[in-house]
Parts: structure tokens; C-alpha cells; sequence
């Protein structure tokens, strides 16, 4: 038996238990707060790593919306196109015009010549043309090929309807107009 | 002449329990620590479980 300093008796069992007590409430709290501290740390990573997954899908998300978005514009865009195409060329060939190529219109048309044989052709254009309007033709006789005629235009404005003299070479039964198309 | 006796070694009882005390005081501060730690933890595992199921 030892004695406190108080007086009273403390048994030396008492101390060692107490000790003990002490040593493995330390150890155990240490091993405890390893752990957890692990466990946090896989946490942690497992919610970064969700985070990051979650934005990429969302950034997926909202790049495909708008691809939709501008393929959708885009498509509506081309079918206007096409529709306003189409309408130009119903309204020209109701006046008589042929197509000729984008947005390009002519038709022949019963002119006196400046030249001895010659060809007039009404042109017209749907949208402007700064650099005018290229035509080529094909002169036939006999359905035989017996040479061709070209000429240009002045520059055209949009919806402008001008006439083209094209001298005639040779004496053709037929003129075809193969090309008609606006330069530039 | 004095008897030769084995002298035996005492425990000084007042440090030894202040060890005890400190040794135990950190212990229990562990395991507070660790606790809080699996609290975040857990709590991180549901925001987690949440962000994955989102579409």
C-alpha cells in the first residue's frame, strides 16, 4: 500500500489499471482517428471525381443543345432558301424565263439586231451581280453543232432585268443557251 | 548493523495518474476527431451518391 500525498491510500493496482486505461484509450483513439482520416480522404476523392463527371456531363449536355439549336437554324435557313428558290423560279418561268444557273433568268426575245444575224435575250437576276452576267450558246443547224455564241452583261442589281445582243455567226436554225450565270 | 533487505521499487502514484490522464485526454480527443471525420465523411458519400444519380 502507498500513500497519497493527502494522505489517503491509492493501491498500486489502482495506478497500473489506470495507466493501462490511459495507454489504450490513446491507442485506440490514435488507430480510430487513422482511420476515419482515410476514410474522409477516399471521401473527398470520390466527390471530386463526381463533381467533375457531373460538369463534363453537363458541358456535354449543353454542347449537343446547341449543336441541335444551329442544325435546327440551319436547316430552317436552307428550307427558306429553297422555298424562297423555288418561288423565284415558278414566278420567272410564269413570265417566260428559263434558269439559268443560281438566281439567273433569260429568255429569248424578238429585237432588232445593230449586227446583220443576231439574238436578243431578256436576262434577269434575283439577287445583284457587280460583275454581270456571263451567257454562252450553242448555234445548231440541222441539230449539228456549228459553233457558239458568248457575251456578258453590264453589273446587274438585284431583281434587274436588262437585254443582251448576241452576234450571230454562220446561219444556225437553233440556239441553244447552255450557260447563263452571274460573275462574282 | 543494519539487516540487507531487497529494496523494493515503488510506483510514485501522482505522476502515473496524470500520464494516465493526458494519455486518456488525447484518446478521447481521437476519437472526437474521428467521429467528426466519419460524420464529413458520410455526409460527402450522400452528396456524392447524389450528384451520381443526377442526370
Amino acid at each position: 500500500m502507498i500513500r497519497r500525498a493527502s494522505g489517503g491510500p491509492v493501491s498500486a493496482r489502482a495506478v497500473v489499471l489506470a495507466m493501462l486505461l490511459g495507454l489504450s484509450l490513446a491507442a485506440g483513439g490514435s488507430a480510430l482517428l487513422l482511420w476515419s482520416t482515410g476514410e474522409l480522404a477516399n471521401a473527398q476523392s470520390a466527390h471530386t471525381e463526381a463533381v467533375r463527371a457531373s460538369e463534363n456531363r453537363q458541358a456535354a449536355r449543353v454542347d449537343k443543345a446547341l449543336k441541335v439549336a444551329a442544325d435546327r437554324a440551319n436547316s430552317d435557313r436552307y428550307a427558306a432558301q429553297v422555298a424562297a428558290d423555288a418561288a423565284a423560279d415558278s414566278a420567272a418561268a410564269a413570265s417566260g424565263f428559263s434558269r439559268g444557273g443560281e438566281g439567273v433568268y433569260y429568255q429569248l426575245i424578238d429585237r432588232a439586231c445593230t449586227a446583220s444575224t443576231c439574238v436578243h435575250l431578256e436576262v434577269m437576276v434575283r439577287a445583284a451581280c457587280p460583275a454581270g452576267v456571263h451567257v454562252v450558246g450553242r448555234l445548231l443547224r440541222s441539230s449539228a453543232s456549228i459553233g457558239a455564241v458568248e457575251g456578258s452583261t453590264a453589273a446587274l442589281a438585284a431583281g434587274e432585268i436588262t437585254i443582251l445582243e448576241l452576234a450571230v455567226p454562220g446561219d444556225p436554225d437553233t440556239i441553244q443557251i447552255t450557260e447563263a450565270h452571274c460573275l462574282g | 548493523m543494519r539487516p540487507m533487505t531487497r529494496q523494493k521499487r515503488r510506483i510514485r502514484p501522482v505522476p502515473c495518474l496524470v500520464l494516465a490522464c493526458v494519455l486518456g485526454a488525447a484518446g478521447t480527443a481521437g476519437v472526437g476527431l474521428a467521429v467528426a471525420n466519419l460524420g464529413t465523411a458520410n455526409q460527402l458519400n450522400a452528396d456524392t451518391r447524389l450528384i451520381e444519380v443526377t442526370p
